[in-house]
């Protein structure tokens, strides 16, 4: 699927609906990993799907799939977006490491690999041709249907887990250690968030780009959170902008062709999340919102 | 000091918790707690009394499970009757909750995976609340309660629980007087239910008024027995002035 076909009308609303479709599913995850500040580790499972979405599209070709199959692509980044996760607690471990060092040890080195395999692929002919290209920075005109139909069965899976486990994700995000004392699986839930969070990434690469995929996981729930509400109020308003700014990414960057569509929709994710926090600031600063009794009772209870 | 109808509620024997297991930051701890005692778990900064209870509920790195019995057997079979209340300081209060969400959380493990608390729970959840002088805050966002409320509202999941026995990580901690009296008053009527409390304090001056019994601890168990006995000026100052020879404690 080329550059120039993707313009068209029908392609147009495939992509726009495929990244509304990425932007929701990523407001939600981002509301429990920003919660459970794990966004450091969404970035490294991010960075770290390249090799596998390599391999995968190598492996598709070889097979005679096409390179571009949505399915594997997915299994592949997925597959190698959790080794490295699964690497960090490991090297944190190591003297002298640290949780930081590991998690930047980790992105660095698969997403090295990842960039090796990548130049190798686009060196070919048919690499070019496949789609990998747009992966760095995203590019929704590359939507397919195949992509549209897996953004939206993963929709479908998000939100069912979400609503199934909601009490317990919203436990271990608040308060781990009561929770571990409950008897609550904490393990399995973090592990059950981990798997969303890197289906999401691994299938929003494509629109959001692979580098700036993590923004579009943190800033609409950082966004939602910094607005009053219950945890509902907050994932569904982490949805929504989630949605929105990606569906402004895909018409800035078709009407500016030279904007990837990633890139587009981090800056308004971005610029939304200053926005806001500007105008919260400067309300406080004004007194027009007469100060929270928290911060009252904050000041006094201190 | 147990009770001769009872086993020991919780029961340590050699006990050993801590970060690395080249350094345990407690180390040899021996502790019986017969039921229905309320005893204060009392010793300098850095004598390791948050880690004792956080190792004795497994939520340490280094901690022996098998020098731990809950009501005669071990913390997995005991869950449920086991609460736990961790400082305040430990917990994100900005997260969007209310006060009733959080009460409620003491009963999840009770409610079951994939299921939503229903009526029941939250006439439970409810009625914790107003034991705890919280029930007009029901609906509160957390981040809008002052610190004394945050502490009660803890207290509050804990009751909710209906645990046996109850290990509290400093429930007096800058609160303000309502809530110390609030709360002295729950942990006193459900002592007066059978409940068994084990509480870090570092008021010394109200341990007597809040306390039966006080444990006098600074790596192991120094003292164990009655409040008043046990905090004789001896030992306090034996404690409290070793840790501060080694430079650990506040004056």
């Amino acid at each position: 699927m080329d550059a120039t076909e993707g313009i068209s009308r029908a392609n147009t609303v495939v992509a726009l609906t495929g990244c509304a479709l990425f932007g929701a599913v990523a407001g939600v995850v981002g509301t429990f990993v920003l919660a459970r500040r794990r966004a450091l580790l969404a970035d490294v499972a991010a960075h770290a799907s390249l090799p596998g979405v390599c391999l995968a599209f190598l492996a598709g070709e070889a097979l005679g799939l096409g390179g571009r199959t949505p399915w594997l692509l997915l299994a592949g980044g997925s597959l190698s977006a959790l080794l490295a996760t699964w690497c960090v607690p490991h090297l944190s471990r190591l003297r002298g490491v640290g949780p930081d060092g590991a998690l930047a040890v980790s992105l660095s080195f698969f997403f090295g690999l990842g960039a090796v395999l990548l130049s190798s692929i686009q060196s070919h002919e048919s690499g070019a041709q496949g789609g990998l290209n747009h992966l760095l920075f995203g590019s929704a005109a590359a939507t397919t249907r195949a992509d549209l139909l897996m953004l939206a069965v993963l929709a479908l899976v998000v939100l069912a887990v979400v609503a199934m486990l909601f009490k317990e994700l919203a436990a271990i995000a608040f308060d781990e250690m009561h929770a571990r004392v409950l008897g609550l699986p904490v393990r399995r839930l973090d592990l059950v968030l981990l798997a969303l969070l890197v289906a999401s990434v691994v299938a929003g690469m494509q629109v959001a780009g692979i580098v700036l995929v993590v923004a579009m996981i943190v800033a609409p729930a950082a966004t939602a959170r910094l607005l009053p509400g219950s945890l509902t109020t907050v994932i569904a308003l982490a949805a929504s902008i989630g949605a929105g700014c990606a569906v402004c990414g895909v018409l800035l960057s078709l009407r500016y062709e030279s904007l990837p569509t990633g890139s587009a929709m981090t800056l308004c994710a971005g610029a939304l999340f200053m926005l806001t926090t500007l105008v919260l600031a400067g309300r406080r600063w004004r007194g027009a919102t007469p100060s929270t009794p928290a911060d009252a009772a904050g000041r006094a209870g201190a | 000091m147990t009770a001769a109808d009872a086993a020991p509620v919780l029961e340590l024997s050699g006990f050993r918790a801590g970060y690395s297991a080249a350094e345990p930051v407690v180390e040899g701890v021996d502790l019986a707690l017969r039921r229905g005692s309320l005893t204060a778990l009392v010793g300098p900064n850095g004598a390791g009394k948050s880690t004792l209870l956080k190792g004795m509920l497994g939520l340490t790195p280094v901690a022996d499970a098998g020098r731990v019995r809950f009501f005669g057997t071990t913390l997995d079979a005991a869950r449920g009757r086991v609460a736990y209340l961790p400082q305040r300081s430990e917990i994100d209060w900005s997260f969007p909750l209310r006060a009733l969400d959080v009460a409620c959380m003491g009963l999840y493990s009770r409610i079951g995976l994939f299921r939503r608390p229903g009526r029941d729970a939250r006439l439970r959840a409810e009625r914790a609340l107003d034991l705890v002088g919280l029930a007009a805050s029901a609906r509160t966002p957390i981040d809008e309660l002052s610190g004394g409320q945050r502490q009660r509202l803890l207290v509050a999941r804990a009751l909710a629980q209906d645990a046996d026995l109850l290990l509290l990580d400093e429930p007096f901690a800058n609160v303000d007087e309502r809530s110390e009296r609030t709360i002295a008053e729950v942990l006193q009527q459900l002592r007066a239910q059978g409940t068994t409390i084990l509480a870090v304090h570092h008021d010394l001056a109200t341990v007597r008024a809040y306390f039966d019994d006080a444990v006098v601890f600074h790596r192991r168990v120094i003292a164990h027995g009655p409040a008043g006995r046990t905090l004789s000026e001896s030992t306090v100052a034996r404690v409290f002035g070793l840790s501060s020879a080694a430079g650990e404690a506040r004056a």
